[in-house]
């Protein structure tokens, strides 16, 4: 459905309006509802989520993107990748609620996928490690403990 | 034979990635973006560009209703190019830098993931992506950070929300980690029983292992669905009637709303699915889907509602004469 109102864009925002009795529907695209002011804000959960956080120094900005920490907080989201670092700590409450507190597991770019796969088999090693300990298999863990010394000499 | 066709429109699997160094879309500049659509487009090989930056908005809502671009990439301001290649479409400054998606008609979950990776191993090799080990690739918005995939599926189920079953399968996939949607998006109504089913967690669980999940949890609805389009067979003529009649209105109508439209292509698909409307196939069906959607329609004029539902009437009759 287009807009009711610039009959331009595809219509988004559906509301209906009862004010003493007398109803009336709405269909509008995302610019005219804003410029339309509905009587109610966009919702900005994470901007809310925020604002228990406060920064620890007042005036920091990030360098990349000249971003402060009521911008984000305003916003919901942040200016670049580098607010995440910049802003660690102040954001790290609201994406450890988001993500339950998980770390990234998959995909990455080129470096990082080889670091990420030394680091997967050096779990899996200490993994049998444990294991052969538990079986007391001692011969086969003074070699797998070898191996982790060498593979971690290795990734530093 | 496209796989599932009876319940599974399409599937579609996105990525997000953003490019270091330059700032996300909300404080970017138009030379920003255009070097950002240029580096893009350097490291995607054979890929079909079409600028949007001064697109015509109507043309734009057209690229819209054919699933081609989001519509918040219609209405960007700033300098933004699609680039095609198959099924593979790259939106480039977007609310991320770069959303790459691959949308495949059927459920192709395997085969949809699998074309992905290949222009993703393209970006991820070609390009300084923004990413850090512990919160994976650094999105605009928190929500998409970890693997910053959305994996999902357009499916018609239209026996499972006639039986009332569907309610019970919806607070279920909020628990398992997926959302459930209507057709354009995120807040719209359900509208012709199309439901978008995708992950809502992008953090912890590896690619592989999210698409493998909602394959399982799709592959339990279809067959879900199957069986209550089953019930509404077996119930007999007062209970398919009303598909087989919702063909005639389609096919002989001389003007149509887009909301009758929905509604009636709904009951025909259904009829195609259980078998009692055998002179039209999904792949008209669903074509149709897009061609009445009025900016389409329109081509490119300036239509009153009255106009438009006229036409709208005529494309589809011509379509199923």
């Amino acid at each position: 459905m287009l807009c009711s109102k610039c009959h331009k864009n595809e219509a988004s925002v559906y509301f209906k309006q009862n004010i003493n009795g007398e109803v009336r529907e709405y269909a509008l695209c995302p610019q005219c509802a804003a410029e339309a002011e509905l009587g109610f804000a966009p919702l900005n959960l994470f901007g809310s989520m925020l604002t228990q956080a406060k920064p620890k120094t007042d005036h920091k900005r990030c360098t990349l993107c000249s971003s402060d920490f009521s911008e984000i907080k305003k916003r919901g989201k942040v200016g670049c990748a580098q607010c995440y670092s910049v802003f660690a700590e102040e954001l790290k409450p609201m994406i450890e609620s988001i993500h339950r507190g998980a770390k990234h597991n998959g995909r990455a770019p080129e470096g990082y996928s080889e670091k990420r796969k030394a680091q997967n088999e050096l779990e899996a090693l200490k993994n049998e490690l444990r294991a052969a300990i538990e079986s007391e298999e001692y011969e086969r863990a003074a070699k797998l403990r070898d191996l982790i010394r060498e593979k971690e000499a290795d990734n530093d | 034979m496209i796989k599932d066709i009876d319940v599974v429109l399409s599937t579609r699997i996105r990525f997000a990635r953003n490019i270091k160094d330059y700032p996300f879309a909300s404080r970017l500049d138009a030379t920003s973006c255009r070097e950002i659509i240029e580096k893009v487009e350097a490291v995607l090989c054979g890929f079909e560009k079409t600028d949007l930056t001064d697109t015509d908005p109507l043309k734009a809502q057209c690229y819209v209703e054919a699933h081609r671009i989001s519509p918040e990439f219609a209405v960007s301001s700033l300098p933004h190019a699609l680039l095609e290649k198959g099924d593979t479409r790259v939106m480039v400054c977007e609310e991320d830098h770069i959303r790459l998606q691959v949308i495949k008609r059927g459920f192709e979950l395997d085969s949809a993931f699998a074309e992905a990776c290949v222009s993703d191993d393209a970006l991820l090799s070609g390009l300084r992506i923004a990413y850090d080990e512990e919160l994976g690739f650094l999105t605009h918005c928190p929500t998409n950070l970890g693997n910053a995939m959305r994996a999902s599926v357009m499916m018609f189920l239209p026996a499972l929300a006639m039986t009332g079953e569907l309610k019970g399968i919806v607070s279920q996939l909020s628990k398992l980690g997926f959302t459930i949607r209507g057709i354009y998006g995120e807040g719209s109504e359900a509208q012709g029983y199309l439901y978008q089913i995708s992950n809502s967690e992008t953090m912890g669980l590896t690619e592989e292992a999210t698409v493998s999940r909602l394959g399982d949890v799709v592959t339990q609805i279809i067959g879900h669905e199957r069986n209550a389009r089953e019930r509404i067979k077996a119930a007999g003529v007062k209970a398919y009637d009303p598909l087989c009649r919702a063909f005639g209105v389609l096919k002989y109508s001389c003007t149509m709303t887009s909301k009758e439209f929905i509604g009636l292509y709904a009951k025909v698909r259904l009829g195609v699915a259980i078998g009692v409307v055998n002179e039209i196939g999904y792949e008209t069906l669903d074509s149709l889907f897009t061609a009445v959607m009025p900016c389409t329609l329109a081509e490119g004029e300036r239509l009153s509602e009255a106009q438009r539902d006229k036409k709208r009437a005529e494309v589809i009759k011509e379509k199923l004469t």
